[in-house]
C-alpha cells in the first residue's frame, strides 16, 4: 500500500487546527479518568447528545481525544491516593502509590504522564502507518485463544503478587468466581445472586473497584496521621520543579522501556475485550521478569509506572483498530464510538479506509495530535496534585470515602451499588490486612464474564470437548508462555536462595 | 538484640487472620455450586471450573498452615485484623457512619445525606476544629450537589436541600 503523503499532512495541518475541541476534550478526559466511578464509555454516553449533533469528524476527534486522556487520568489518584481512576490504572498502583508515600509523589505522576504521552504517541503513529496489516492480528484471535490469554492474566496475579503465589492465586480466583455471578449467558438462570436482583447483569464493576481500593486503603490508612512515611515526608513538604525535570529525565532514560510496553498494550488492544487493565498488568510482569533487580518492584520504583501506564495508552490506539477496519469495537468507548459512526450513516471496514480515508486516518492523527496538547495542559500540574498526599488522613478518609460511595451510584443510579462497595471495601480491608492482593481479586472480577464468554464459545464449537483448548498453535504457545510465566519466578527464588546459602 | 527479636518473630508469624479470606472463598464456593448444581453444563462448567480451582487452592493453603503449626513457626492469633487496637473504634465509626449514609439518602437526600456523613466520619476520626469540620463538609456538600445534581441530572434521591435548591433555580 503507498502512503499518500498529501493526505498525511493535511490531515495532521486540519488536527492541529482542531485544538479547540481536542484541548477542552483532554481536561475533561483527564478529570473524568482521574474519578472513580467514571470512565470514557459512560462519559461519551452522557456527551451523546452533544457528539450526534456535531459533525462527524469533529465528533470522532472529540470524542478519541476524551478517551486518550481518561487513560492518563486513572494514573492521577492511583498514584496520590491508591485508587486507579480506571482498571487500566490497577497496576500503576502498586509502585506509583509507593513512590507517593516515599514523598515522590510529583516524580510518579510526571513519569505517569510522559510514558501515557510517549505511548500513546507512539503507538498512535505506528497504527497509522500499519494499519493494513495490524488489522489481520485480531483475525487470529479466536475464543481459544482469548481463554488462554484470561488464563494467562490470571497468572500474572499470582507472579505479582509473588511474595505469596498461593495468596495471590486464591485472590485471582475468588475474584473470578466473584466475577461468574449473574445470569448465565444461555439459559439466564441466575447463579450466586444471594436473591439480589441488581446482581442479575453480575457484580458492576465500578463499586467493586471503589470497595476494593478506596474503602479499603480509606479504612487501612486512619491508622497513621498522612498517609506519607517519616522520610516521605521530609521530601513531600518542599515541592521543586526540579522534581518535574527529575521525573522526566527518568522518563527519557527508559524511552526503550516505554516504548515496548506500549506495543504490548498496542497488541492486546487490537484483540476486542481483553483491555487496558490486562495490557498493564502484562507489561508490569514482563518489566519485572526482564528487571535487573525484579526484587525492587512494588517498592516505589518508576519503571513500575512506566510500564503500566504506557501500556494502557497504548491500548488506546489498539482497540479502535478492529472497530475502524473491521466493525467490531475492542472495548466498550470504542462501541460508544460506534454507536456515533452508525448513527451518522458510516460503514465501518475495509472500504472506509478508501472511501473515507479522512475519517478513518483522521481519527488516528487527531489522536497524535491530543498526546502532543497534553503534555503543555498536563506536565505542569503534577507539581500541584502531588500535594494532596500531605493532607492528614483525618480529612482524607472521608473525602475519600464520601466521593466514591458516592460514585459508586453513578453508573447504574442503583443505592444498592453504594452498600455493594461497602462490602467490598470490607474484604479489601481483610485482603490488604493478612497479604491478599485487593488488585488480583479486582483482575479476577474484571475477567470474570469474559473469561466465561469465551470458554463458552470454544467449548460449544467443540460440543463440550475440553481438548478444544490445545487446539490451536497460538493458543498452545501461550499455554506454555503461561506455565513458564509461573515456574520462572519460582525457579529464581530458588536459585537466589541456593546462593544466599552457598 | 533487633536480629534476635526479628528471628523471634518470624518464628511466630499470627496466620490465623490469613485464614478469613480462605474461609469466605470456601463459604461463597459451595453457595455458588448450591444455586448451579440442577443447570445445564454450559450455566454450570464455568463455575465448577473455577470452583475446585479455588477449592484446591485453599486445601493446599490450608495443608501449608497446618504444617507451620505443627512445626511451632505460626500461631493462629488475628493480630494481623486487630492491631493496633486505638484504631478499631474509629475504623468501626466509619463503617457504621457509611451504614448510616446509605440508610438515611433517601430521607435526607444526596446534598444534607453527604453534610452530615462528613461531619460523622470527621469527628470520629478526631477532627475537633468546627470552622475546618464544617467547610470541608459544605464543600464536599456542595460539590455533591453541583457534580451529580446540577450538571450530571443523576437520579440521586432529592431531600430538602434539592427541593429548596430547585424553588429557587427553578
Amino acid at each position: 500500500m503507498g502512503w499518500d503523503f498529501n493526505l498525511l499532512y493535511n490531515l495532521i495541518s486540519t488536527a492541529f487546527g482542531w485544538w479547540y475541541i481536542i484541548i477542552p476534550a483532554v481536561i475533561l478526559g483527564t478529570l473524568v479518568g482521574a474519578v472513580p466511578g467514571f470512565n470514557a464509555a459512560n462519559t461519551l454516553i452522557l456527551l451523546l447528545p452533544l457528539t450526534l449533533s456535531m459533525k462527524i469528524e469533529l465528533a470522532m476527534v472529540f470524542m478519541a481525544s476524551l478517551y486518550c486522556a481518561t487513560q492518563l487520568g486513572g494514573g492521577i489518584p492511583a498514584i496520590l491516593v491508591n485508587i486507579p481512576g480506571t482498571g487500566g490504572a490497577a497496576a500503576t498502583t502498586l509502585d506509583g502509590y509507593m513512590m507517593a508515600k516515599n514523598g515522590k509523589a510529583q516524580q510518579a505522576l510526571v513519569c505517569c504522564f510522559a510514558s501515557s504521552v510517549l505511548g500513546g504517541l507512539i503507538t498512535s503513529i505506528v497504527v497509522v502507518l500499519a494499519m493494513p496489516y495490524l488489522v489481520q492480528m485480531s483475525f487470529y484471535i479466536r475464543s481459544v485463544e482469548m481463554v488462554v490469554v484470561m488464563l494467562f492474566g490470571l497468572t500474572l496475579i499470582a507472579v505479582i503478587a509473588a511474595q505469596d503465589m498461593l495468596k495471590g492465586l486464591i485472590a485471582g480466583f475468588f475474584g473470578l468466581l466473584i466475577g461468574a455471578i449473574g445470569a448465565d449467558q444461555i439459559y439466564s438462570t441466575p447463579r450466586a445472586t444471594f436473591g439480589f436482583l441488581e446482581l442479575y447483569e453480575g457484580v458492576p464493576l465500578v463499586p467493586a473497584l471503589i470497595g476494593l481500593f478506596a474503602i479499603s486503603e480509606a479504612l487501612a490508612m486512619i491508622d497513621k496521621p498522612t498517609i506519607l512515611t517519616e522520610e516521605g515526608k521530609a521530601r513531600a513538604v518542599t515541592v521543586r520543579w526540579a522534581d518535574t525535570i527529575e521525573g522526566l529525565v527518568i522518563s527519557a532514560r527508559h524511552w526503550w522501556l516505554i516504548t515496548w510496553t506500549a506495543f504490548v498494550g498496542l497488541i492486546i488492544g487490537i484483540i476486542p475485550g481483553a483491555g487496558a487493565s490486562i495490557a498493564a498488568f502484562v507489561a508490569y510482569q514482563q518489566t519485572r521478569t526482564f528487571s535487573k533487580h525484579p526484587e525492587l518492584f512494588g517498592t516505589g520504583i518508576p519503571e513500575g509506572v512506566l510500564a503500566p501506564e504506557s501500556s494502557n495508552n497504548g491500548v488506546t490506539s489498539g482497540s479502535l483498530v478492529p472497530l475502524m477496519a473491521i466493525g467490531v469495537p475492542g472495548g466498550s468507548t470504542a462501541a460508544v464510538m460506534m454507536v456515533v459512526l452508525q448513527y451518522q450513516g458510516i460503514v465501518l471496514g475495509p472500504r472506509l479506509f478508501i472511501q473515507n480515508p479522512e475519517l478513518a486516518y483522521g481519527v488516528f492523527i487527531s489522536m497524535v495530535v491530543a498526546y502532543i496538547f497534553m503534555i503543555p495542559t498536563i506536565l505542569p500540574l503534577a507539581r500541584y496534585l502531588s500535594r494532596v498526599t500531605l493532607i492528614p488522613t483525618q480529612y482524607l478518609a472521608p473525602l475519600i470515602i464520601g466521593f466514591t460511595t458516592v460514585g459508586s451510584f453513578a453508573p447504574r443510579e442503583y443505592i444498592f451499588d453504594m452498600g455493594l462497595a461497602l462490602v467490598f471495601g470490607i474484604i479489601g480491608y481483610i485482603a490488604r490486612r493478612t497479604g491478599y492482593h485487593v488488585t488480583a481479586i479486582l483482575i479476577g472480577i474484571i475477567l470474570g464474564p469474559i473469561f466465561e464468554r469465551y470458554l463458552m464459545r470454544a467449548l460449544r464449537i467443540s460440543q463440550g470437548d475440553i481438548s478444544v483448548l490445545f487446539s490451536s498453535t497460538i493458543g498452545n504457545v501461550l499455554w506454555v508462555l503461561l506455565v513458564l510465566s509461573l515456574l520462572l519466578p519460582y525457579l529464581r527464588q530458588r536459585r537466589m536462595r541456593k546462593t544466599t546459602a552457598g | 538484640m533487633t536480629a534476635d527479636s526479628d528471628k523471634e518473630k518470624a518464628k511466630h508469624q499470627s496466620i490465623g487472620a490469613d485464614l478469613v479470606i480462605p474461609a469466605m472463598a470456601v463459604a461463597f464456593t459451595f453457595y455458588y455450586f448450591g444455586t448451579i448444581w440442577d443447570l445445564g453444563w454450559e450455566a454450570k462448567s464455568n463455575g465448577l471450573a473455577i470452583g475446585v480451582t479455588l477449592l484446591l487452592l485453599i486445601g493446599i493453603f490450608l495443608i501449608r498452615t497446618v504444617l507451620q503449626l505443627k512445626r511451632g513457626e505460626a500461631t493462629l492469633s488475628l493480630e494481623k485484623l486487630i492491631k493496633p487496637r486505638e484504631s478499631q473504634g474509629r475504623r468501626l465509626g466509619l463503617i457504621m457512619a457509611i451504614i448510616g449514609f446509605i440508610a438515611v439518602l433517601p430521607w435526607l437526600g444526596l446534598t444534607l445525606a453527604i453534610f452530615c456523613f462528613m461531619c460523622a466520619t470527621m469527628l470520629v476520626l478526631g477532627v475537633r476544629k468546627p470552622i475546618a469540620l464544617l467547610a470541608t463538609a459544605l464543600c464536599v456538600a456542595a460539590g455533591a450537589y453541583l457534580g451529580f445534581i446540577a450538571i450530571l441530572n443523576t437520579r440521586f434521591p432529592h431531600g430538602p436541600v434539592e427541593n429548596l435548591l430547585a424553588r429557587i433555580f427553578g
